[in-house]
């Protein structure tokens, strides 16, 4: 049986990377990777999952990779990707108890006491809890800019958005943010 | 009053908006929004420092190595780096996975177009029979054994020794007297051939009717009134008579005094037996 040239190389194509796409790809995946990464491990505060979600988001950026090869346009479309993948495996997935412990048995950076290491662990939680009642727009804002260290523009390029729109999305986010936690400076304040 | 007034600047403030006109004026003089700029500021520097630190995390360096390891094992490049490696080769394996893939996408709609095809087919043919065995001039043919039971229930009989009735010119078979079945001398009915229109017999090689005649009703004749049957037809059809000539009381009508000639029997009623039948 003998095909049209044609379409088989057009279908070869469709699901294929010819040797230079996938050296392009491999070195998104060096410099992209942890990015990904650090967009899921935002949702999910969990290590593995987050390794998993960054795993699924390059998948899928694989097979789309033909229309991704511009550096900025992969990494925004990599980071949505990311996190809409990580919402959806926290929505699908009860594991709320298994993440609590694992962020409570990262070890910290120096020896403290078993108080400061409770108010330690209570106040994360709660700023995880303020961060993750964020509408999903002004939420991916805020974790990018604390992902890019609040470069404004670094933040709007990945997210495809006029500077402008994330500077009001993060001033918004970063209001009832302060709102949301004044109490817990209240609180340590006492102490 | 004032401090309502500034409440939402100091807030915006604290947010990173610039300070509007009169703020700095204001938190020079109020200690109370001197001390919410300041834990607001607090509370965010708080949320950025624990958000820092979360997403200061690093992946471990199998990360990068399981995306590539998952990319490579993903099913979609297996088969396209084959089809590639195939498409390489002058031979005829380049079409291999085509054929797996491509090709049974491509004709894969031929297997059921030709089952449409013959599903059709046999559908014309059988309603063209159909119109066939429906002709409106069907040459009516009895059993030369019609008036004789054979006495074996299914025998399709001689049926190449069929005569015709008296009445040899083309016959209009009436609705109902397709098939003519007479009681057996043990009083089981005996279901008799009759020849269709198309010239094939009405019953199978074993003595069952075909479907088609199956669905026209039967008449019921005793013995030995089969051709006398017929010559009734016959002559009701030659002389286009009316129903309601049948109804009328007394004297036969003029136009059925040839009905004299015919030899009717009265009607035997045999009792059936119940060893010969299946006890139903």
């Amino acid at each position: 049986m003998v095909l049209d040239d044609a379409i088989a190389v057009g279908w070869i194509r469709s699901v294929s990377l010819d040797p230079a796409l996938e050296r392009e790809f491999e070195e998104r995946v060096a410099d992209s990777s942890t990015l990904a990464f650090r967009v899921a491990l935002s949702v999910l505060r969990h290590r593995e999952d987050a390794e998993d979600v960054a795993q699924d988001a390059f998948l899928r950026a694989h097979r789309a990779f033909a229309s991704l090869r511009d550096r900025d346009r992969f990494r925004a479309w990599l980071v949505r990707t990311a996190f809409r993948v990580a919402l959806d495996r926290l929505r699908g997935e009860k594991r709320r108890a298994r993440r609590e412990d694992a962020v409570a048995l990262e070890a910290p950076d120096r020896v403290e006491s078993v108080e400061d290491a409770a108010a330690r662990a209570e106040v994360r939680a709660r700023v995880s809890e303020a961060v993750a009642a964020l509408p999903e727009k002004l939420r991916i804002v805020t974790v990018l800019a604390a992902i890019q260290e609040h470069d404004v523009a670094s933040v709007a390029r990945l997210l495809e958005l006029p500077e402008g729109t994330v500077k009001s999305r993060l001033y918004l986010a970063r209001k009832s943010l302060a709102e949301k936690l004044r109490w817990l400076v209240s609180d340590t304040g006492k102490r | 009053m004032a401090c309502e007034r500034y409440r939402e600047a100091v807030a915006d403030v604290a947010a990173g908006l610039p300070a509007p006109a009169g703020l700095d004026a204001h938190l020079a003089r109020c200690e109370a929004c001197r001390a919410e700029l300041r834990v607001l500021r607090q509370a965010l520097a708080m949320a950025d420092a624990q958000m820092a630190g979360l997403l200061a995390a690093e992946p471990t360096p199998e990360l990068a190595v399981r995306i590539r390891q998952a990319v490579e094992m993903s099913p979609a490049l297996a088969r396209a780096r084959r089809a590639v490696a195939d498409s390489n080769e002058p031979s005829r394996q380049r079409w291999s996975v085509l054929e797996d893939e491509a090709a049974a996408w491509r004709f894969g709609w031929l297997w059921p177009a030709t089952a449409t095809a013959a599903t059709l087919l046999v559908t014309l043919a059988v309603v063209l029979g159909r119109g066939t065995l429906s002709a409106p001039e069907p040459r009516v043919t009895v059993d030369a054994n019609r008036s004789q039971p054979t006495g074996s229930f299914g025998a399709s009989g001689p049926s190449g020794d069929l005569v015709t009735p008296r009445e040899d010119r083309p016959v209009p078979v009436a609705d109902g007297i397709n098939d003519v079945v007479t009681p057996r001398s043990s009083g089981q009915a005996e279901r008799r051939g009759v020849r269709s229109p198309g010239g094939s017999l009405g019953t199978r090689q074993d003595g069952v009717p075909r479907d088609d005649r199956e669905r026209e009703p039967e008449v019921l004749v005793p013995p030995g009134e089969g051709e006398a049957l017929l010559r009734f037809v016959a002559l009701v059809h030659r002389e286009r008579l009316a129903p309601t000539s049948f109804a009328a009381a007394g004297e036969p009508s003029a136009d059925l005094a040839e009905l004299a000639s015919i030899d009717i029997k009265p009607l035997e009623i045999v009792p059936l037996d119940p060893a010969a039948t299946s006890g139903t």
